[in-house]
């Protein structure tokens, strides 16, 4: 049989499929009344193109769902990802760090223990959350006699779930809260209901090291954002039988709902010997890190990348990667080789995070972050987490804005230009590698204002904030890491043979100190204190002998000597409105 | 079908021609039964009058919405609206009916509305009444 050339199918259009049906029909004679609108056929026409497009459209969402690029759904997404070996991060609660002491505590005991879940309460506009210690914390008797200690809790409501394995019929172990944070589960296989033998199996993250016999589970991501444990086939990973009951106890938490908690207070502590009371005595890290479950298209975005590392952290971009995936309390990253760092550190790789709304990692978390990526690095590969190391930007701005066209008064000039400020820091600053362009940052205050500035003249400085050692003498090194324009080292006041003294350079590499006298005269004190190298940006003061400084820190502060900053490796620029200098001036034009 | 004097059989022409709206099986060749001219034309008028808006797919403007005044009260004003919307409906999509007049009036006795409508045919010289009568259902 011949092709029927009036009739095409490549429209996918309700309009073009009908005008094809349409077309399709003029070639016949037996029915002619397919272009009147009332007629049956034309009726008959409509439907079957409706049912045609609906087909089409069905088909065409069916094949987007398919693809990792093109699907909308999250499940099809996760099912996507799933292929790529990559478990979406679920959310996870805050964290923060407090310091507890017991008081009271029965003589005879030299270590106490809170167990794990002991709970802790905060409230946040009015909503009460609980915290709880996500592990048991061993604390010992000090020299005093006193049981203090500072602990990691975590927000989350302490859940459990039984299924017996059934042979007859399967179970599928799909955890039925949502908001799980799959870091806290724990999952746990009694041999039956007569046989109280009790196994602990582990997430199982390195799939080579998994055999026949290791009690370990897998989680993946199922429907409706709910996680499914998966137990091994008996061949890879020990296979559960029937009539075995397994228990998985896990937080539900509220995400980053309680992100900046500071206040908490003890709720139940069932502590292994009698006390009196239990006391939070310092918040030393408020809560953060809580975050939603990972997005539609950060698993888009970050599946792909994974199966490209395989999971593991070879190059600089892995640690990175890895890192700011798994710890949501992270809000930059940096990694670099040893051999790049000043003095150089071979055979390790230095791994520098800045926490979200905090500058440095606590010790216990800079612990944690490294036993995390120390089973995926290389052998022989050291990994070392550090802090950043954070150069303050000084902005001294003066702003002329036209007086004729705008009826804002300085102080709300003023206020404008603190705010984008602010706001230039938080997009463009804060985060490892990031630079300061000066021709964006002065596009940005020329915005301010409703557009009523006419220019802006802002001179930039650099200052760093050390705690130098007042007991001792000591050597100080502080880097720049940009050219320093000669004779601009200014500092804060300090303390050195008794005098109110400060530092400058000398505008041939250096470093004084100096004082005032009654009569504002300068009178150096040492005039080679140290060196400054005007090119690379450091300054050294080899026997740095202060006794006092102002303030929290001693800030020493310096002039770039070109208009943009370009941090390197572990360096974080950071520009705070406070420190601005702000004059506006109005103009009548 | 018409004779001619002499006895032979004359083939009327199909100009319009469509499906039976009832999809009777035709009873000698079993084929879908066909409705053809001033037949084709009735058919077509009275479907536009009983089809709603948005009744058809992606073509929200077809209809006539008639059924929505059958929950109104009767009153003269309502019985205008209700035969302005039909003669509209008509001249906007159906070219081949010329409208003559258009008559709704009330049938208390059996609770339902007589819709009359008589319209010439394009190229045919009689005109064509099609009473349709609108009850409510419930």
């Amino acid at each position: 049989m011949a092709a029927n050339t009036y009739l095409q199918v490549s429209e996918l259009d309700f309009s073009e499929i009908r005008s094809n049906l349409k077309t399709y029909l003029e070639s016949q004679t037996a029915l002619k009344d397919y272009d009147f609108e009332g007629s049956v056929m034309s009726t008959l026409l409509d439907v079957l193109s409706y049912n045609t497009h609906y087909n089409a459209y069905y088909l065409n969402m069916v094949a987007n769902e398919m693809f990792l690029d093109t699907a909308q759904q999250r499940d099809s997404v996760v099912s996507r990802a799933k292929e790529l070996g990559y478990t979406p991060v679920s959310s996870v609660g805050a964290t923060a760090e407090i310091e507890i002491t017991f008081s009271g505590v029965e003589s005879g005991f030299a270590q106490v223990i809170i167990p794990k879940n002991s709970k802790f309460t905060t409230t946040v506009d009015d909503v009460t959350y609980t915290f709880v210690t996500p592990q048991a914390e061993k604390v010992d008797a000090d020299i005093n006699g006193a049981f203090k200690k500072s602990i990691i809790i975590k927000e989350g409501e302490p859940l459990s779930h039984s299924w017996t394995a059934s042979a007859s019929n399967p179970v599928r172990y799909i955890i039925p809260n949502s908001g799980v944070d799959t870091s806290s589960i724990t999952v746990s296989v009694q041999e039956s209901s007569s046989d109280d033998t009790v196994t602990e199996f582990k997430l199982a993250s390195n799939i080579n090291q998994v055999y026949s016999t290791s009690a370990v589970y897998f989680i993946e991501e199922t429907a409706d954002r709910k996680y499914e444990i998966i137990f091994g086939s008996g061949s890879l990973g020990k296979s559960i039988k029937a009539g075995n009951i397994v228990t998985v106890n896990y937080l539900v938490n509220n995400a980053n709902a309680t992100n900046g908690a500071s206040t908490f207070s003890v709720d139940s502590i069932n502590l292994n010997a009698p006390y009196d009371s239990a006391t939070i005595t310092k918040v030393v890290s408020k809560a953060n890190g809580g975050r939603e479950q990972e997005t539609v298209e950060s698993i888009k975005f970050a599946a792909p990348r994974n199966y490209q590392t395989q999971n593991r952290a070879v190059i600089a971009g892995d640690y990175e990667r890895i890192i700011l995936n798994e710890n949501a309390d992270l809000q930059s990253v940096v990694a670099f080789g040893g051999e790049e760092a000043s003095p150089p550190q071979n055979g390790k790789v230095l791994i520098a995070a800045k926490p979200f709304n905090e500058k440095f990692l606590t010790t216990s978390r800079k612990a944690s972050l490294k036993d995390s990526i120390s089973d995926r690095t290389p052998l022989a590969v050291d990994p070392v987490i550090i802090d950043g190391d954070y150069t303050y930007l000084i902005p001294r701005i003066t702003t002329f804005y036209d007086l004729t066209k705008s009826s804002l008064t300085e102080s709300a000039v003023e206020a404008d230009i603190l705010n984008q400020i602010s706001e230039y820091s938080t997009n463009n600053l804060q985060r490892f590698g990031n630079k300061f362009r000066y021709s964006r940052f002065v596009r940005t205050l020329d915005n301010a204002a409703g557009g009523y500035i006419m220019n802006n003249d802002a001179k930039i400085s650099m200052q760093k904030r050390i705690t130098p050692n007042t007991e001792a003498v000591t050597s100080v090194e502080i880097l720049f890491n940009n050219a320093i324009r000669p004779s601009t080292v200014t500092s804060t006041q300090f303390t050195y043979n008794g005098f109110t003294a400060n530092l400058d350079d000398d505008g041939s590499g250096n470093l004084r100190i100096f004082r005032y006298t009654d009569d504002n005269t300068i009178v150096i004190i040492d005039t080679n204190a140290g060196t400054i190298d005007y090119n690379s940006g450091r300054l050294f003061l080899p026997n740095f002998a202060l006794t006092a400084y102002a303030d929290l820190e001693l800030k020493i502060t310096v002039t770039p000597e070109n208009l943009d900053v370009n941090p390197v490796r572990e360096q974080v620029l950071l520009m705070e409105p406070n420190d601005a200098i702000i004059t506006v001036i109005g103009e009548q034009t | 079908m018409p004779n001619h004097s002499n006895g032979a059989k004359l083939k009327v022409r199909e100009i319009y021609s469509d499906v039976d709206l009832g999809f009777f099986a035709h009873p000698v060749t079993g084929n879908v039964s066909k409705k053809t001219n001033r037949e084709a034309v009735r058919q077509s008028v009275k479907s536009l009058i009983l089809t709603d808006y948005y009744d058809r797919p992606f073509k929200p403007n077809i209809g006539c919405g008639i059924r929505y005044y059958l929950f109104e009260m009767f009153t003269p004003a309502v019985k205008q609206q209700m035969e302005s919307a039909i003669r509209e409906t008509i001249a906007n999509h159906e070219p081949r009916a010329d409208i003559i007049n258009v008559l709704v009036e009330e049938r208390q006795d059996v609770h339902a509305l007589v819709v009359s409508v008589a319209f010439m045919i394009i190229n045919d010289p009689d005109p064509v009444v099609l009473d349709i009568i609108l009850e409510r259902v419930r």
